[in-house]
């Protein structure tokens, strides 16, 4: 696993400080034997890395239904929920769940239409303001709860599936921030 | 599984110092609102930056240091490409926290994973485009 701090730099150093490597080769790469540090991994537990796995699955096909849902009743939202609805049903497979297909472009009876189909993951249909601003901030607060929950997931989390975990959070964050700046 | 906190820590610092750097470039090129936005990002590197000096203390490491200088990607001459560098420098941040991530726990990969989602945030900010998977790259 050597290579993974290695692989990148931000910026490369201008020329003549550490040759090629550039900002990196500070890091140092020593593979001498090192004891375990507080700060290092630490070994998981099956159950606890299944946990943050199921919670993670969860909250994405969550934030897939009411993205859903938001899109059958406000079908003018479509440009600004659609891209952040596929990044969700992306994170819900990324974890090892399940959404459903996206819907097509949706038509003037979709609203009609859609309260004949069963509700996205299974649960209850997630309400939806009547106001199209109103809901694009209900969506904006849902993927903000939903980013600090995954957030709070790190810990218990392989190396792996804590980055992924992150990354969702970081990812929903910015769901957040677009639907906020949509709803203005 | 051998201990990498150390050298990822050590690379998130200098992707730190480089996004200090950047930003002084960046700034310099902004006006109004997209100014006050690249000061507050540069405040941010510059806490997080302090933060893992202590970080990698604390691991009884040499904290790595800054270069003097930083080879741009591209020349930064009017806003459109200062904000190009901005996204570009958050992102690029983002995928080192998230090396931190895998090779850390406890504290510093909370940490880790709290400056992942504010480099990744900021990218948004910039671009006002979203990304599936940022700090990862495939």
């Amino acid at each position: 696993m050597h290579h993974v701090v290695h692989r990148r730099a931000v910026l490369s150093a201008a020329a003549g400080l550490a040759g090629a490597a550039g900002l990196v080769s500070a890091a140092g790469c020593s593979s001498a034997p090192r004891k375990r540090r507080p700060q290092a991994a630490a070994d998981v537990s099956p159950s606890a890395e299944a946990g943050v796995k199921r919670r993670g699955a969860a909250a994405a096909e969550a934030l897939v239904a009411r993205y859903d849902a938001t899109l059958r009743a406000h079908p003018p939202v479509r440009a600004a929920v659609a891209p952040l609805r596929a990044e969700a049903a992306r994170h819900a497979k990324a974890f090892g769940g399940r959404v459903p297909a996206a819907t097509a472009s949706v038509s003037a009876s979709a609203s009609a239409s859609a309260s004949a189909s069963p509700p996205a993951g299974g649960g209850t249909r997630p309400a939806v303001p009547a106001d199209p601003k109103a809901a694009l901030r209900a969506l904006a607060s849902q993927a903000q709860s939903a980013s600090d929950a995954r957030l709070a997931d790190v810990g218990p989390a392989g190396p792996q599936l804590a980055r992924l975990t992150a990354s969702v959070a970081a990812s929903w964050a910015g769901h957040a921030e677009l639907l906020g700046k949509a709803a203005q | 599984m051998s201990d990498q906190v150390v050298p990822a820590a050590q690379a998130a610092l200098a992707a730190e110092h480089a996004a200090v750097y950047g930003y002084g470039v960046v700034g310099g090129q902004l006006t109004g609102e997209k100014k006050a936005q690249a000061r507050a990002a540069l405040a941010a590197h510059r806490a997080r930056r302090d933060q893992l000096v202590r970080t990698v203390q604390g691991l009884k490491a040499k904290p790595a240091a800054a270069a003097a200088a930083y080879r741009l990607p591209f020349a930064v001459t009017d806003q459109a490409s200062a904000v190009r560098l901005a996204a570009r420098l958050e992102t690029r941040v983002a995928d080192v926290y998230g090396d931190l991530i895998v090779a850390s726990g406890g504290a510093l990969r909370a940490s880790a994973a709290a400056a992942l989602r504010e480099a990744a945030l900021r990218a948004v900010q910039w671009t006002g485009t979203s990304t599936a998977f940022p700090g990862i790259t495939l």
